[in-house]
């Protein structure tokens, strides 16, 4: 079996535990939605100053409720499986630690990010009806959303994933409590930003599309981290 | 041809100054052997079948699993099966796809039909589309059997496989491990702490204390063999026991009447056999039978740790 097809295994198992899981599926399209459609209401005109605001709204919720959404499924494809002690025995199956571990990141993302693409939809769609125009996102926000942010989103699930496969109990414990304060921190920061900001420019996409670089060769380096026998010992 | 080996198998969880948990464990597996692990809890049986897995590395000494390190080789995997002490099933799958799954990661292209026949053999075929979290703990455990032969491995490592289950439901998982036993003729490492699995199952033991192994030989030696220290002696009359016993006690050996008043148990004392019953012959005592008193698994069991204990 190759590399791709064991990744890919790994992936669609992930993907069908988060869709037929009717209450984790639940809370992150609630949780997409309720931000999104408070978004789609604040933007208040569809004049300058309204599409600079649709912009910045679709800039900065799309990779926080990707992140927020991708925080709540990493819990249950990565901490769930070690609480529960299922991932010894994935360990022993003849798959390397780095393509169990990137398979989950992505199975994870890749709802997360179609969450984030629909939260985005739906805040533009909520404005347009709002203040009654034909506001569209900016052609870098647009370039943002679609390619920049499902990289952004895979790499950080799977830092975090990597932070839960190592990391005992109790730290993954004070993790997620320092990690959703800091997630609900940056939420209220951005409507304040939001409402001031200006367009979004080439310079803030690019930007994150270099975080994401560095973020994914962050991983590549700490892939050699990764160890059966650390994961083990912090089961319990 | 072994298949399993470590030579001087030892591990800590800390610097060299922290206690051994396995000490200097020697063990060679020859394929297709059923070996039973016993041992206490806390004794390293699951820490030693951890290295056997590469799941941990050894502090010091060797581990070979078909002459490779397991901790180094991940495809070396494709060849093992595990059913640990969880069973390692994910409640939210349903007990097909929970087979598929694994089939998929051992690499099995199309495993639908082999899948089916598995839950035939577990006696799950009723239950292939319910979700493993309504299942009982016996199902769960037959149900991690069939996911750990899936593939048809090689060696089949199992560890406490009837922890936590009824009586009703050991003896369901002890005869599904019999015929695979001698079905599919595996080898196969049992972790267990129940004595009566392990002597029916298996045909070497191995007894683990204090991160040390005690005794590694076959049943039939352990019970009544090589380990034997005591000999068992019927005499022609009750008078002649008792005269056997005061003669032994004169030679600084030690004899013991049995219930019947005929029989005597002899504590050989680094004697041989025949040596004791010379010794006998030559107090002109007439011999009628001697015999090697066949003991169970539970009874070694017993005496190693206890001696352990005592040497401690």
């Amino acid at each position: 079996m190759s590399a791709v097809d064991q990744v890919i295994t790994v992936t669609c198992k992930e993907i069908r535990e988060i869709v037929t899981n009717r209450g984790l599926a639940f809370s992150g399209i609630f949780f997409a939605g309720w931000f999104s459609v408070m978004t789609g209401l604040g933007i208040a005109d569809g004049d300058i100053a309204g599409r600079a605001q649709l912009d910045n709204s679709l800039f900065y919720m799309g990779a926080l409720i990707g992140l927020f959404v991708g925080y709540i499924y990493s819990g249950q494809t990565y901490l769930r499986e070690k609480q529960s002690g299922i991932v010894e025995t994935l360990l022993c199956a003849p798959i390397s630690l780095r393509r169990l571990w990137i398979g989950k990141a992505i199975g994870v993302a890749v709802p997360s990010t179609m969450l984030s693409w629909l939260s985005a939809l739906s805040i533009i769609l909520i404005a347009n009806h709002r203040v009654g125009g034909e506001m569209m996102p900016s052609a870098q926000v647009s370039v943002y959303i679609l390619a920049v942010l499902p990289i952004f989103i895979v790499a950080a699930i799977a830092l975090i994933g990597f932070g839960q496969l190592m990391l005992g109990m109790r730290e993954n414990m004070i993790v997620n409590m320092a990690t959703i304060m800091i997630l609900f921190g940056a939420l209220a920061a951005t409507r304040l930003i939001v409402e001031e900001a200006d367009f979004v420019t080439w310079g803030a996409v690019g930007g994150i599309a270099t975080a994401s670089v560095i973020l994914l060769l962050l991983i590549s380096f700490l892939g050699r981290y990764l160890s059966r026998e650390r994961i083990v010992r912090t089961i319990s | 041809m072994a298949v399993i080996e470590t030579t001087g198998l030892t591990k800590r969880f800390g610097g060299q100054d922290t206690p051994a948990v396995l000490d200097g464990i020697d063990l060679s597996i020859d394929a297709g052997e059923v070996f039973g692990y016993l041992g206490p809890n806390g004794a390293g049986k699951t820490t030693t079948i951890r290295m056997l897995l590469g799941l941990m590395r050894p502090s010091e000494g060797q581990v070979r699993v078909f002459g490779e390190d397991p901790a180094a080789d991940d495809a070396l995997r494709a060849r093992l099966g595990v059913l640990l002490e969880n069973s390692g099933l994910d409640d939210r799958m349903t007990a097909f796809e929970s087979l598929h799954y694994h089939a998929r990661l051992y690499g099995l292209p199309n495993p639908g039909t082999k899948i089916d026949d598995l839950l035939d053999f577990v006696g799950l075929r009723d239950h292939r589309n319910s979700r493993v979290g309504t299942f009982s703990t016996g199902m769960k455990r037959k149900l991690g059997l069939a996911r750990s032969i899936v593939h048809d491995p090689e060696i089949l490592f199992l560890d406490e496989p009837s922890a936590g289950l009824d009586p009703e439901a050991q003896l369901m998982v002890r005869e599904l491990l019999q015929e695979l036993a001698v079905t599919k003729n595996m080898t196969v490492f049992l972790n267990s702490h129940h004595l009566d699995e392990v002597e029916r199952l298996c045909t070497r033991i191995a007894i683990l204390h204090r991160g040390r192994l005690r005794a590694d030989d076959t049943v039939a030696n352990l019970c009544g063999g090589a380990r034997e220290r005591r000999v068992q002696v019927r005499l022609s009359t009750q008078e002649q026991a008792l005269r056997a016993v005061k003669a032994l006690d004169a030679l600084g050996l030690s004899g013991e009447l049995q219930e019947d008043g005929a029989t005597m148990l002899a504590a050989c004392n680094g004697r041989s056999t025949p040596e004791i019953v010379e010794l006998l012959v030559r107090e002109g005592l007439g011999i009628e039978a001697v015999t090697r008193p066949i003991r169970s698994i539970e009874e070694v069991y017993f005496e190693i740790i206890r001696d352990e204990a005592a040497d401690a």
